[in-house]
């Protein structure tokens, strides 16, 4: 026991209360940044050996805590780019020298060179995706991994390769003989229907097909035959500059639902593109007009993107005028074993630390990871409320370590005092 | 939950209530404009239970639009009908008129009963010249307006195409935006109602199917299946200086290479001019040429010799290819643009009057065809016989819509005014009828999908109140916040 070891226990006390002090601060000061984690300053008693009446007070320890796993409030945004996740994972973000670290502070802005840089200066990164492929994810590594590029200095068409047609033949049509049917390409040929779809060639033009229906006079059958609009004649229609580019029977049963075995689909080789497989399979022959149901078909004339889209799976997509989506990169969220204990950096960034575990990657929403929401920001988990009422119970603990203290230099006074 | 929470949930809703605030004042700047729909604030609540507006829709109901389309385009296609038969109607049609073919032929005929009864006075045979004169006239006269009514048509319809190009070349700006925004997640619904005004007047022009495909994407086809628009506008042509060939079909209208014959298929105001132009005024001019030749025929002369040889022969009436008379039961083309009172007749043209009574006409030179030999001037039998002959049954080609066993040519001119006059009647009824469809179509879809100033004034209200109980969440939250910083020393 001695009034020195007292007066060490209180300065540790206050040196713990400063330090929950400073915790408090940091935490207000970071009351609003975006995927700040608030720190807990969490004490742990240091006890000395002592002997019966040999006392010796001990001290307290300080660890501070960040609550890395709290979720955020999500606040709406209004920019595309701006990313939350909701549920467990990161980002993962590179630093000027190229350095991996984890985030949740996803506000991002593409920069001048396309690539998508949050408020702290670290650049997202993403995995290449060949558009319709799913993204080869390293289970535990960030190889493969690589900035996000966004710039879109390139013009981007795609070949026409499905499409879906889906008529009423009307069962009332007169029968078309052999000899005129639209597949002979004569200019006598009669048709029963004629439509035409708009698709794309190899180079993004448009190109115009027409397609012809001619009631067979077999009962039940139909004969469809497709011809390239640009070869028509003078006078719009028959014969044409070249042959049909497909041709088909099509069979209805007595219900003018197509049979099993009738022909359902076309295969079209588009001029100048590539081959197209036109699905057929809804048409009907019923006693009604012909009535056009669906009609549809792929690809896309050269356009530059006129925007982002980032799906809640991370999937970073282009978007053209006429509404086609290209992916091009997919968001990777990352997990470790134990955020709690990564270690926090200058910028709202985490590093991996020996007792967090390793980096895990993975798609968002799946796997118990958290999903990413474009348009929305993570909120700084901190509680105003909760910060300034720790803040007034460490000051009063701060003041009775100091009360202590002060008792201990009184008492070290008297001492002094009983030599005169 | 925290205060901060509370704070955060309630600027949220201020935000959101402000956005509504701002889709409710769209709506009442709109309130006027038929073309407008209702836009509504889409409010999503957050994961923390807050509140955010995710986007603006509108109120369109697709079976409306679609009827209040099939709507303006009958209302249309009927009314440009109606209003060209209303037109012919009155100058060709009524038997009662002055200068109708039919009410013309009776006054032919009352003046021929006049001279039958004193074939010696020359003043009555005038008469005869005179009204077979007028009646030449008005048949000349109709059958000009026939041919111009048609020429009308034919330009109309090419002014009528090139509005149809124009206002598919604005669809098709319009629909690429609304693809690229809906895409994008942007509110497009402004362009929505533009892009409906286009289809209203792509509707009346002709009779249009739409279809919704992925991203708002619409492509318009013809009702006849014709494809006007899918991802680009299909080509339109329309040759407006083609000749006009009389009694036939004029230049076709091709959409996407497809042949429009059928202007009651096509529908809308293009379909109604291509009625008129290919139906209704060939149909006349076939109705006026039969006229023509009914009279021919009835005037004709024959050989009055013991043993007759000779053909009969065009009298009073002739044509550029006269004497001899056109073939019967089939329509002969131009023949009443064409008409005119022989000149053997005329006095003014080095003609007789005497010849309407003696016969003689087709070929003065010719004594076979002379009836009245002997001059006698108290001879009434030619004259007797043209009365006779106006209402004698003659074949009439089978081709035209009016058919007539009995009466003759008099009756079959009045069985044609009577024809016309049921084709306006039936004709204005109708557009009567498909206008009336028309404006309640309209009137369904301002109800349905339009702006209510009543609903916009209490949801303004209700917003006011929810503004209001939000500022005082965040008053109170802020003075908690006083309390709790006040304890602090």
């Amino acid at each position: 026991m001695s009034i020195g070891g007292m007066m060490r226990t209180s300065v540790s006390g206050m040196t713990a209360q400063s330090n929950r002090l400073s915790a408090v601060s940091e935490n207000i000061a970071n009351a609003s940044t975006i995927g700040y984690k608030s720190s807990k300053a969490e004490f742990s008693s240091l006890l000395l050996e002592g002997t019966g009446s040999d006392y010796s007070s001990g001290g307290v320890e300080t660890t501070i805590h960040h609550e890395i796993s709290k979720q955020g409030v999500l606040q709406g945004s209004t920019s595309y780019s701006d990313l939350a996740i909701s549920g467990d994972g990161f980002f993962l973000v590179q630093d000027a020298s190229g350095g991996i670290s984890l985030t949740r502070a996803g506000s991002f802005v593409l920069d001048d060179a396309g690539k998508l840089v949050n408020s702290a200066g670290f650049t997202l990164m993403g995995v290449p995706l060949e558009d319709g492929k799913e993204a080869v994810l390293s289970a535990n590594g960030t190889s493969g991994l690589e900035p996000i590029d966004l710039s879109s200095n390139k013009l981007d068409s795609e070949p026409t390769t499905t499409g879906e047609l889906s008529v009423n033949l009307p069962s009332t049509s007169a029968d078309v003989a052999a000899a005129d049917m639209p597949s002979t390409n004569s200019a006598t040929a009669q048709y029963s229907a004629r439509t035409s779809m708009t698709v794309y060639n190899s180079l993004g033009e448009e190109v115009t097909l027409d397609i012809y229906y001619a009631k067979s006079t077999t009962t039940g059958e139909w004969g469809v035959s497709v011809y390239d609009a640009a070869g028509r004649s003078s006078s719009g229609g028959f014969p044409y500059a070249s042959g049909a580019l497909a041709t088909a029977t099509l069979q209805f049963d007595s219900d003018g639902n197509l049979t099993s075995t009738s022909t359902s689909s076309l295969s079209i080789p588009v001029p100048g593109g590539e081959t197209m497989t036109l699905s057929l399979n809804d048409t009907t022959q019923l006693a009604e007009d012909f009535t056009i149901m669906t009609v549809d078909a792929n690809g896309n004339p050269p356009l530059e993107p006129s925007g982002i889209e980032i799906s809640d799976d991370g999937i970073v997509s282009m978007v053209y005028a006429n509404g086609t989506r290209r992916s091009a990169y997919q968001i990777p969220v990352a997990t470790v074993a134990s955020p709690d204990k990564l270690i926090p950096k200058a910028g709202n960034v985490f590093q991996v630390s020996s007792e967090s575990g390793d980096i895990t990657l993975g798609t968002a929403n799946s796997g118990g990871r958290g999903k990413i929401i474009s348009g929305a920001l993570e909120a700084s988990t901190v509680d105003l409320a909760s910060e300034l009422t720790d803040m007034i119970e460490a000051q009063r603990s701060y003041t009775a370590n100091s009360r202590v203290f002060q008792t201990g230099s009184e008492l070290l006074d008297v001492l002094v005092n009983l030599k005169r | 939950m925290s205060l901060t929470l509370a704070y955060n949930i309630a600027r949220g809703a201020l935000a959101s209530n402000a956005a509504t605030a701002s889709v409710v004042s769209r709506n009442l700047a709109n309130a006027e404009n038929p073309d407008a729909s209702r836009k509504t604030a889409l409010l999503v609540t957050d994961a923390t239970g807050g509140v955010h507006v995710a986007g603006v829709a509108n109120e369109v109901e697709a079976a409306l639009l679609e009827q209040s389309l099939k709507s303006t385009s009958a209302s249309s296609h009927s009314a440009e009908v109606a209003k060209v038969l209303q037109t012919l109607s009155a100058v060709v049609g009524d038997p009662e008129l002055e200068g109708s073919p039919a009410a013309l032929i009776g006054q032919f005929r009352s003046a021929l009963q006049t001279a039958a009864a004193s074939p010696h006075d020359t003043t009555s045979l005038q008469g005869v010249l005179s009204s077979a004169e007028a009646l030449t006239e008005s048949l000349n006269s109709a059958a000009e307006l026939t041919t111009s009514t048609r020429r009308v048509a034919q330009d109309t319809i090419e002014t009528a195409v090139g509005d149809l190009q124009s206002l598919l070349g604005a669809f098709s700006d319009l629909n690429r935006e609304i693809v690229t925004g809906t895409a994008l997640g942007r509110d497009v619904t402004d362009q929505l109602d533009r892009r409906n005004s286009l289809l209203r007047g792509i509707a009346d022009l002709v009779d249009i199917r739409t279809q919704e495909r992925s991203d708002g994407d619409m492509a318009i086809f013809l009702a006849n299946g014709t494809v006007l628009f899918e991802t680009s506008a299909r080509s339109i042509s329309f040759d407006g200086n083609a000749a006009l060939l009389p009694g036939q079909p004029g230049s076709a209208l091709r959409i996407d290479g497809v042949p429009q014959t059928d202007g009651e298929s096509l529908g809308g105001k293009i379909g109604g001019l291509l009625v008129v132009r290919d139906e209704l005024t060939l149909e006349l001019g076939s109705q006026l040429d039969e006229i023509a030749r009914g009279l021919i025929v009835a005037t004709s002369e024959s050989d009055q010799s013991a043993s007759p040889s000779g053909p009969a022969q065009a009298g009073l009436f002739t044509y550029p290819g006269g004497p001899g008379l056109p073939a019967s039961g089939s329509v002969a083309v131009g023949l009443a643009s064409s008409i005119s009172v022989n000149a053997n007749a005329n006095p003014a043209l080095g003609g007789a009057l005497e010849r309407i009574r003696d016969g003689g006409i087709s070929d003065p030179g010719d004594p076979r065809y002379v009836y009245n030999a002997g001059s006698l001037p108290g001879y009434a039998g030619r004259l007797n016989e043209l009365i006779d002959g106006l209402s004698a049954d003659q074949p009439f080609a089978s081709s035209v819509s009016v058919s007539v066993t009995n009466g003759g040519v008099l009756a079959f001119a009045t069985a044609s005014a009577g024809w016309l006059e049921g084709e306006r009647s039936t004709s204005s009824a109708d557009s009567e009828q498909k206008r009336l469809l028309a404006d309640k179509a309209a009137g369904a879809w301002q109800s349905e999908a339009g702006v209510n100033l009543d609903d916009e004034l209490s949801a303004l209200m209700a917003l006011e109140r929810s503004y209001q109980a939000s500022t005082r969440l965040i008053s109170a939250v802020n003075s908690m916040f006083d309390a709790l910083l006040s304890a602090v020393r």
